[in-house]
């Protein structure tokens, strides 16, 4: 009974032993088969066989032809960590007897090869792929369901791969054969600016990201939620270049505005930005030396397009406050670079405008050298048109009655349309003009002055210089320095006890002007001649508050020529000397009244306190540091013409005339926002 | 030649088996061979592990890379690792049902209850070797779920912040650094876990299978309803005894074989996955931990303190329990304890199925007391939700049974019942139905992309 069960089981269990293991065994030859045969490599390596066969058959050639022998190949290259099989279906690749043959025989094109042999790169570090596979779709990657990162590149994009070894950002890319979409890309990357905002090996602006490695990034760490389209890295770039914001929510990227064979050069380039980890030797020398930050010095106009010209225009020509949220200021306005100095601009420049896109340009945040931000501090100034010279052996022969015209459109907002002066000089003056040389009137109006809302006019022709001085001239007193005087040396420091005792209390302590005019600034100083100071100083000026100091009795004592000299030696010796104070001395005005002029005028454009609307930010530390009270004086005097800002000397159809105090008090006013009131140099 | 093979093999196989066992045990409808097949299983993540081993490099850098050198470039690569991974996801279903099937035959009972501890033990060790062989490809699936394990392994941290008293005992956050070695899974972690995949669990699991197997022959091998000691009416009195030498070892040779067969039939057809190299800085959305811990994140959804750390602990506290609860040893060997036994197997699923589905759908469509009441303290939501309501219902259901039947068994059926279709569908739910952000979606392609 037992023995019969015991059979039924062990029956039954043989049984299925028997069919179980012929099953194994089946599905293990099947394995076997399909690890080994009809595998497509084989098929590949037979195709390759028969086409050497058929060229070399008939010849005596197939007797010494050693047979090729069939099998997985693989080019093992230990320093970029790669194993790339490609060659087991490629066998052609490094054949010269098989150009013409379809692919995956043919002989590589070009002489690649022959720069980059495939013993030391192997395959995919150039071409993409996934190295380890020995079928098609694994083999290029491109497939979702591959899981690879870097799939097969065509052209272009595969330009992008020499980029990683050959590319330099910051001097003229050498261009090799092969590369001309890359090198394409890399002009209009620096034609449009992009570093602007991105910094790119070290240099750039902060706003938005890094993209040294941009080229490295792999599929999955881009978000394709609103691309359609194909799903590659090469079409969001293309379409991200198009719309930012719409790839990429909340993004404040401009649309770039590209035909599409630039897009596709400028997104070769974007994907060939890298920092590889291989060893140095691969690397090109001058591409090597940028990655370790070694670059040569920048020219002002090249980091003008490189870094201003995304927001500021490729002409300087800014963005329309209508058109964009914030605009941004254009930077070839007449107006504006007549009073914008080189401080302003710099400063402007180095320390950026907080809550604006305005980035900070400071070396340290920025990666560019000092004197590369200077150069471009001078490409902007350049575009300041200087249309007049001053030939002093010439009669300033100029017609008053053209120089009245002149002198009523531009000076007489400011200085009175008598030339009596309102919050600016006075022209008429008789003692004035009798020391002031033509010269000196040529050169102020010519250059401006520092610090005050004197303008530089240097964008006046010779006939218009030649007809205001004319005009200035025609007040009466004609230029005679008669006294012929020989002054002494002065005593500097004597001097600087002098002007703080005596004449800091009109002229303010750093000579600044508070009542009187600013003394000791240096453009004044650079065309004041000894014997205008001596005689300005000595004589005095009718009319004002300046009396002749030549003999007056001081606590010092009488005042003496010494003195004088002493005083003109100070000055002299202060001519180069950058104050590092602004007082609100200088064009005083009254904050309160300014308040309601400014609610009164300015706030549709320049938003509530200052905020910045339609029109630039007016209460922006960084813009209230860097600006002098002249500046913004003679900006709303004169406005810029070619913008929404209107000049409130003259006034138009649309607004009012406002007089010299009222301009002066919307200066104080908006003074009045600065937080920290020293300049920083 | 033959005959020496055989000597040695057999003395061996006498040397583990008894020589004689019972008709009863060797029925394919009484144990479904679970066991047997776990230990085939688990002699084959031993062999297929060496092999992976010694082609794998346990560094962040290197790791995964390794790992496509497996699938690609090591001969056979790609089969071995196939094998490994579904044999190893097969280990822990079997590991279920082998539990399933030890409970309802009460094979737990009398000198068992100890087997029937070592066996929850070896339960635990299982889904630890999976969950840390889970990491060592170190792609995106990878490393996602495995912080996802580490998260719930700081589950305390709900109790400790309604406390107010993490800054000071800090449990949760000592449980995840003790797992992965800090607060994010990096290098420490991978070291750690590949230690812990290929040294101390296994040579741990050894060391309970071999006392797990010496403990069988110990309670007189496995049980059976025909065997003596039952005084079931139920129990067939034949006790027949067949030599295991050669009849055990046909059955066990038939089994090995089919095993190996079903293995290389799915290494075959299914590759194992492998995504992107895992990225940190990208997390996959959703972020899920590996299929047997689905059910556990789906409650950690409701409320992390008691779905990580209570329940499951109640869960294992029930199930060492067992043993010392019911002592009505006439049920010994017998398929659901009989008829009663079946009706309520019948009953407490319907029951559980119906009120954990019902309580999965408020959540989905409705909500729960965050959506509904502004302010709702932290405590509220952790003590009342879903699955704290579910297990109280099957407590009480089992109480109910308690009471109707006045047997201790019949109450723990009803309670396992319960619980094991509770836990079958938080994971179906946590598996098909949540999607990115942990939203229901009825399908995968219903979910947006990411």
């Amino acid at each position: 009974m037992i023995v019969n069960m015991e059979n039924r089981i062990i029956k039954i269990y043989r049984g299925l032993t028997i069919i179980l293991s012929s099953l194994l065994i089946i599905l293990i030859v099947i394995v076997w088969v399909r690890e080994n045969f009809f595998k497509e490599w084989r098929i590949y390596q037979a195709e390759y066989k028969d086409i050497v066969d058929k060229r070399t058959s008939g010849d005596n050639l197939d007797q010494d032809f050693e047979k090729i022998r069939s099998g997985i190949r693989q080019l093992e290259i230990t320093e970029l960590g790669r194993i790339d099989r490609c060659v087991s279906c490629h066998l052609g690749i490094e054949d010269p007897g098989m150009p013409d043959v379809p692919l995956p025989h043919r002989l590589h094109s070009g002489n690649f090869i022959e720069y980059h042999s495939t013993q030391k790169f192997g395959c995919t570090i150039c071409h993409g792929g996934q190295g380890r596979a020995l079928d098609k779709k694994q083999a290029f990657g491109r497939d979702a369901d591959t899981y690879w990162p870097y799939p097969l590149l065509d052209q272009p994009y595969i330009q992008a791969s020499c980029a990683k070894c050959h590319l330099t950002i910051f001097s003229d890319q050498e261009v090799m054969e092969g590369t001309e979409v890359l090198v394409h890309g890399q002009k209009i990357f620096n034609r449009e600016g992009c570093l602007g905002c991105h910094k790119a090996r070290g240099a750039g602006g902060a706003i938005g990201p890094d993209l040294t490695g941009q080229g490295e990034k792999t599929k999955h760490q881009y978000n394709f939620q609103n691309i359609v389209g194909e799903q590659t890295i090469s079409n969001w770039l293309k379409m991200h270049f198009k719309d930012p914001e719409m790839v990429s929510e909340g993004s404040q990227m401009l649309k770039i505005d590209l035909q599409e064979e630039e897009l596709e050069a400028l997104v070769t380039f974007t994907m060939g930005l890298a920092k590889p980890d291989i060893p140095f030797g691969y690397f090109g020398v001058e591409t090597l030396k940028e990655l370790k930050g070694i670059r040569n010095i920048i020219e002002g106009n090249n980091m003008y397009s490189l870094c201003c010209s995304a927001c500021h225009g490729k002409s300087k020509e800014g963005k329309d406050y209508n058109e964009y949220e914030t605009g941004v200021p254009t930077l070839m306005n007449k107006e504006f670079l007549s009073i914008a100095s080189g401080e302003f601009i710099k400063e402007t420049v180095l320390n950026g405008r907080s809550m604006r896109q305005m980035a900070s340009w400071l070396p340290g945040f920025s990666g560019f050298y000092s004197n590369e931000i200077d150069s471009v501090v001078d490409f902007i100034r350049k575009g300041k048109e200087n249309n007049s010279s001053f030939n002093i052996t010439n009669d300033i022969k100029g017609n008053f009655r053209i120089g009245r015209n002149l002198y009523n459109s531009k000076c007489s907002m400011c200085h009175g349309i008598n030339g009596e002066g309102l919050i600016a000089l006075p022209l008429n003056n008789p003692d004035f003009l009798q020391v002031a040389s033509d010269r000196f009137i040529y050169y102020t109006i010519n250059e401006g002055r520092y610090n005050t809302a004197m303008p530089s006019w240097s964008y006046l022709s010779n006939d218009d210089m030649s007809d205001l001085i004319a005009f200035i001239r025609s007040w009466g007193i004609r230029y005679s320095p008669s006294t012929q005087l020989t002054l002494s040396e002065g005593n500097p420091q004597e001097g600087a006890m002098q002007f703080h005792y005596l004449c800091s209390r009109c002229h303010g302590e750093f000579g600044e002007g508070e009542t009187g005019p600013a003394t000791l600034n240096s453009d004044f100083l650079r065309t004041a001649d000894d014997l205008f100071l001596y005689l300005t100083i000595a004589y005095g000026r009718i009319h004002t508050a300046m009396f002749g100091w030549k003999g007056q009795i001081t606590q010092q004592g009488e005042i003496r020529d010494e003195q004088i000299t002493d005083v003109i030696a100070f000055m002299k010796s202060v001519k180069n000397t950058k104050w590092d104070y602004i007082y609100p001395g200088a064009n005083p005005g009254i904050a309160v009244e300014g308040n309601k002029l400014f609610l009164a005028n300015c706030v549709t454009c320049h938003g509530e306190n200052g905020s910045g609307v339609k029109a630039p930010q007016l209460n922006n530390q960084e813009f209230l540091n860097a600006s002098t009270n002249g500046y913004i004086l003679a900006t709303i005097s004169l406005g810029r013409n070619g913008t929404n800002m209107p000049s409130w000397g003259k006034g138009d159809d649309k607004h009012p005339v406002l007089t010299g105090k009222e301009r002066q008090n919307i200066t104080a006013f908006i003074r009045s926002w600065q937080k920290v009131k020293i300049k920083v140099n | 030649m033959d005959n020496r093979i055989q000597r040695i093999s057999r003395n061996f196989f006498l040397h583990i088996h008894s020589p004689k066992v019972s008709q009863g045990t060797l029925s394919p409808t009484y144990t479904f061979g679970l066991g047997l097949i776990l230990s085939f299983l688990f002699l084959v993540m031993i062999i297929t592990g060496f092999i992976l081993m010694m082609n794998y490099t346990p560094s962040v850098e290197r790791a995964y890379n390794s790992v496509k050198d497996i699938v690609f470039i090591v001969p056979g690569g790609r089969y071995i690792r196939n094998i490994h991974r579904w044999a190893a996801h097969g280990m822990v279903l079997i590991v279920f049902l082998h539990m399933v099937r030890t409970f309802l035959t009460s094979s737990y009972q009398g000198k068992r209850k100890i087997n029937w501890i070592i066996g929850v033990f070896m339960l635990i060790v299982v889904l630890f070797m999976n969950f840390s062989g889970y990491l060592l490809p170190w792609d995106q699936l990878a490393y996602w779920a495995v912080t996802i394990g580490s998260n719930i392994a700081a589950s305390a941290r709900e109790l400790t912040d309604i406390l107010g008293i993490t800054n000071f005992l800090d449990i949760g956050g000592f449980f995840k650094k003790i797992l992965i070695g800090g607060e994010n899974v990096g290098q420490a972690a991978l070291t750690r876990f590949f230690m812990l995949h290929v040294i101390f669990l296994p040579l741990t699991l050894l060391i309970l299978t071999g006392w797990h197997f010496w403990r069988i022959r110990k309670d007189g091998g496995l049980s059976s309803p025909q065997v003596h000691e039952s005084t079931s009416h139920l129990a067939v009195k034949n006790d027949q005894r067949f030599y295991s030498w050669p009849v055990l070892m046909w059955i066990e040779l038939a089994i090995l074989l089919f095993i190996t067969t079903v293995l290389i039939l799915m290494a075959l057809l299914f590759d194992a996955p492998l995504r992107e190299q895992a990225n940190p800085a990208f997390a996959e959305n959703p972020a899920k931990s590996p299929w047997y811990f689905l059910g556990i994140q789906e409650i950690v959804s409701y409320s992390a303190f008691t779905g990580g750390l209570l329940i499951p602990l109640l869960f294992i506290v029930f199930l060492i329990s067992i043993p010392y609860i019911d002592k009505e040893t006439k049920y010994t060997g017998i398929w659901f304890s009989g008829n009663t036994g079946k009706k309520i197997v019948v009953f407490s699923v319907l029951f559980s199925f119906i009120i954990t589905v019902f309580l999965v759908f408020i959540v989905i469509r409705f909500g729960w007391l965050k959506e509904w009441f502004d302010n709702v303290p932290g405590f509220i939501v952790m003590l009342v939700n879903p699955a704290t309501l579910s297990t109280l219902l099957y407590i009480s259901w089992s109480v109910l049974i308690s009471r109707k039947t006045k047997s201790a068994r019949m109450a723990a059926i009803a309670l396992f019942s319960c619980a094991i279709t509770g836990l079958i569908i938080y994971t179906a739910t946590g598996i098909w139905f949540r999607g990115p952000n942990w939203e229901f979606y009825w399908s995968f392609s219903h979910w947006p992309v990411m």
